[in-house]
């Protein structure tokens, strides 16, 4: 080995030094040439993002034929490019303004271009096709049973935008097996989950009772998980279902109250606070005081101000020596409220005397801005 | 003296396998970087977010200002932040015990005023002297704190902070108006996602106004160009492509979202490195793989954060001796993950890649420069040969640079003109010679110093690049 290096080892640095030359040159000329490239695509996307972003704000507004728009849509990137500025302007147009961008996604040549890439296999492009059929005025029920099947897909942002399409152009049946799969979907995240929720309740069909229906049907459902019927209560409440309350009041009673799941159990708290059941009261003081969650003792502690009873001042009391600092806050928070108390007087052993200024301070210059 | 020869020769031999090892995991990390910005960048529009703006259940962020002695840069850099486009997030400035006019500065500015805020001892740091509000920005809070260094002041502002991520930057950096939004959607793809890293960006030459970045260029000097080719290639192919192997073992301390719940549940940043960032995010990694709990580290190329680096030799100096040790200290703390299956690819890709390429590569080098000058002079190796040698690395390292700044164009494109491309490119060639030896040197007495136990920052020096107006 030494003995084959020593002799060819000139030669072999060699080759290696002349083929890196010849690398160093391609790559260098695939940078200049992909550069050019590059800001030509650029250039011609910004020239063709203002052409169309012009010729749809005006083409909405009625004043120019949709022929106005669909000429100046000649290559893929156009395609894009309109599909960006009609999510923009979804969010914020009406009315008929609204029907005619609506109108636009079903041009024969947008539609080939998405029909294409719903059809390509590639998750992030069926994906992007998805929301496209989302923004359409309708779409054919052959392609319901194919979003039915996306919206079950392993791959969650797939997952997501078919169920996105399905809450706008899906029956109610559809809608609620579409956000079951999402709902089911471990790597759909909470947040993304909302936002489908949030779709829906934008529907507000009538009255929001469909959407109400739904999430409550959700809540009893046994196979979603904890963490999903935790996010589902919240949504109601942070909604302001009040419709909601004769359920989830049962709810609570059956088996919300002593759910395994502290989480379920801490937003079934707050709902039946907000939506004023007092009766929850006992439950507070007795049982979710003294709850091993701190999340729990937390909302417990929050729920009792809310309600701002003279005989929770005790257990408030208590709370406010808790190890947990948020349980600690929130019972000082609530003690805070009640005209009588001077909250100088509240004995805290577990907090200093200079935290616990610094923690009544707070809460005053809260109030003062009017914080919950 | 010939009989040392064949011993010479082995040597080369090792080193020329290094080299190409090396080289060839840098390749490799090129093509992976690729294919991850690009799948990443696809990915990135899919998301509304509308929605979760209509509802309280997003998460919400608070953003952890260090500030010491940074009167240079202190408002135009807060302003900046309290400019960003997302609808829930407060800014916490951590004075840590400037000697400067820092605090004054911020107080005459944002007509900050003395509040009441309890904080609770999640994480231990030093004690906080003051915590002011600001009647001008309800989201700014300015913490006043004993000197305790960068680690300890962030631990203060995760105590008192309420949100639940919070995104740590240095005071010397901008962040793009978008960052956090852009940010969140890592955190909304996944719930298991603990943190996200963006892309780092050298502001020196830009201008900025009012906060916002108005005219990218690249650097005046040459020594701050060689270190805009550097930020590039470690942002752009050195994270995105570990990002691939979900392997990310550092989150600049200049640019990060982490969740807050996760960090006090690993003990905050620690007080005793020199490279807290990166030791929390492989505290991290390992608190999680020990306990078996589903998480992901992420990095995010698209949003950027613009920082100024040092413009004089001493200072660069300094901060990449710094670097070494910290680099030094967290793999010496986390030894016990390198090749344990428990771990990973962690264990058996990354912390191995870290321990053999990027801490010990300083000493291989400046060994390799002395052995090989040695084998020239005794005649082991001719100098064509020696030469060819040197050109290969020359090459190499050309073509890593000029693909990071490829990747640049692909990826963010913030250079505009085909000068500063040019200028780039230019400098990835001129930094083999000369800066990449004293670069070496810099890091091995990095090493000696962390063996000496020298655990000092080091002053650094701010030019106010980011305050300069248009």
């Amino acid at each position: 080995m030494i003995e084959f290096l020593n002799s060819n080892a000139e030669l072999i640095i060699r080759s290696v030094v002349l083929f890196l030359f010849f690398l160093t040159i391609l790559v260098l000329l695939m940078a200049f040439f992909s550069r050019w490239k590059l800001r030509r695509r650029e250039r011609r996307r910004t020239r063709v993002t203002e052409i169309l972003g012009e010729r749809i704000i005006r083409y909405a507004s009625g004043d120019i034929p949709i022929e106005d728009v669909q000429k100046h849509l000649q290559k893929q990137q156009d395609y894009t490019v309109m599909l960006e500025i009609v999510n923009q302007l979804d969010q914020v147009l009406g009315g008929p303004e609204k029907e005619r961008l609506q109108e636009l996604m079903e041009v024969e040549s947008t539609r080939v271009y998405f029909e294409n890439r719903f059809r390509s296999g590639e998750p992030v492009f069926q994906a992007k096709a998805c929301l496209w059929l989302a923004k359409r005025k309708s779409i054919q029920r052959d392609k319901i049973s194919e979003l039915m099947e996306m919206s079950s897909a392993g791959d969650p942002i797939l997952a997501y935008a078919a169920s996105y399409a399905l809450i706008r152009h899906g029956s109610r049946e559809e809608k609620r097996a579409a956000l079951r799969n999402v709902l089911l979907n471990h790597r759909i995240s909470n947040m993304a989950v909302n936002d489908l929720l949030h779709q829906l309740t934008l529907l507000g069909e009538e009255y929001h009772r469909f959407e109400m229906e739904t999430l409550t049907q959700f809540v009893a459902d046994a196979e979603i998980p904890p963490g999903r019927t935790a996010l589902l209560i919240h949504v109601l409440n942070e909604m302001e279902y009040f419709h909601s309350f004769e359920f989830l009041k049962e709810y609570y009673h059956n088996e919300g109250g002593k759910h395994d799941s502290p989480e379920v159990v801490e937003a079934i708290i707050y709902a039946m606070a907000r939506f004023g059941y007092e009766e929850i009261l006992p439950d507070l003081q007795e049982l979710y005081v003294n709850s091993k969650h701190s999340e729990v003792r937390e909302a417990a502690a929050w729920a009792m101000g809310f309600f701002m009873k003279e005989e929770s001042i005790p257990f408030l009391k208590w709370l406010v020596n808790d190890p947990n600092y948020n349980v600690c806050y929130k019972a000082a928070r609530a003690l805070a409220g009640y005209p009588d108390i001077d909250m100088s007087r509240i004995r805290h052993p577990n907090i200093s005397d200079g935290d616990w200024n610094n923690l009544t301070g707070e809460i005053r210059m809260t109030e003062m801005k009017g914080g919950i | 003296m010939e009989n040392f020869f064949p011993v010479l020769v082995v040597i080369n031999v090792i080193f020329f396998l290094y080299f190409v090892v090396v080289n060839g995991s840098y390749i490799l990390l090129i093509l992976l970087s690729y294919f991850q910005t690009k799948r990443s960048r696809e990915k990135v529009d899919i998301y509304e977010l509308s929605g979760l703006f209509g509802t309280n259940l997003y998460r919400s962020v608070s953003i952890l200002a260090p500030a010491y002695n940074e009167e240079a840069n202190i408002i135009e850099s807060t302003r900046a932040l309290l400019n960003l486009q997302f609808p829930d997030y407060e800014v916490i400035v951590i004075n840590d015990g400037s000697t400067d006019s820092t605090l004054e500065k911020l107080i005459d500015s944002f007509e900050l005023a003395e509040m009441d805020r309890h904080v609770p001892k999640s994480i231990d740091c030093k004690p906080i002297r003051r915590v002011y509000g600001s009647r001008k920005h309800p989201n700014l809070v300015v913490v006043d704190k004993e000197n305790g260094r960068k680690a300890d002041a962030l631990n203060a502002g995760i105590n008192v902070s309420r949100k639940e991520l919070f995104c740590a930057v240095d005071s010397d950096s901008l962040l793009e108006a978008d960052v956090l939004k852009k940010m969140l959607i890592s955190f909304m793809e996944d719930d298991e996602t603990i943190a996200v890293g963006g892309v780092v960006r050298v502001a020196n030459g830009c201008t900025f106004r009012h906060g916002v970045v108005e005219k990218v260029e690249t650097p005046k000097s040459f020594i701050t160009r060689i270190q805009a080719v550097e930020y590039l290639r470690s942002f752009l192919f050195g994270r995105a492509g570990w990002d691939y192997f979900d392997c990310l073992l550092i989150i600049s301390g200049a640019f990060g979202i982490f969740d807050r719940e996760a960090v006090i549940r690993v003990g905050g940043y620690l007080h005793d490195t020199v490279g807290e960032d990166m030791e929390l995010v492989v505290r991290m990694h390992r608190f999680y793989r020990e306990n078996e709990i589903p998480y992901r580290i992420r990095f995010m190329p698209e949003p950027v954060c613009w920082t100024e680096v040092p413009d004089d030799w001493t200072t660069l100096s300094r901060q990449r001796n710094r670097w070494q040790r910290g680099l030094a200290d967290t793999l010496m703390r986390h030894r016990v993950m390198l090749f344990r299956p428990r771990y990973g690819r962690l264990g058996f890709l990354a912390m191995p890649f870290f321990l053999f390429v990027e801490l010990l590569s300083p000493i291989i080098e400046l060994f390799g420069y002395i052995i090989f000058t040695v084998s020239l002079l005794l005649g082991a190796i001719n100098f064509t040969f020696f030469m060819l040698y040197f050109i290969a690395c020359v090459f190499l390292g050309v073509i890593m640079s000029v693909i990071a700044v490829l990747l640049e164009e692909m990826t963010m494109r913030r250079y505009d003109r085909m000068k500063d491309v040019l200028v780039l490119v230019i400098h990835a060639f001129l930094e083999n010679f000369g800066y990449r030896q004293l670069h070496a040197w810099w890091r091995f007495k990095g090493l000696i110093d962390y063996m000496k136990g020298r655990k000092e920052w080091g002053d650094m020096a701010r030019s106010g690049t980011l305050g300069n107006k248009a």
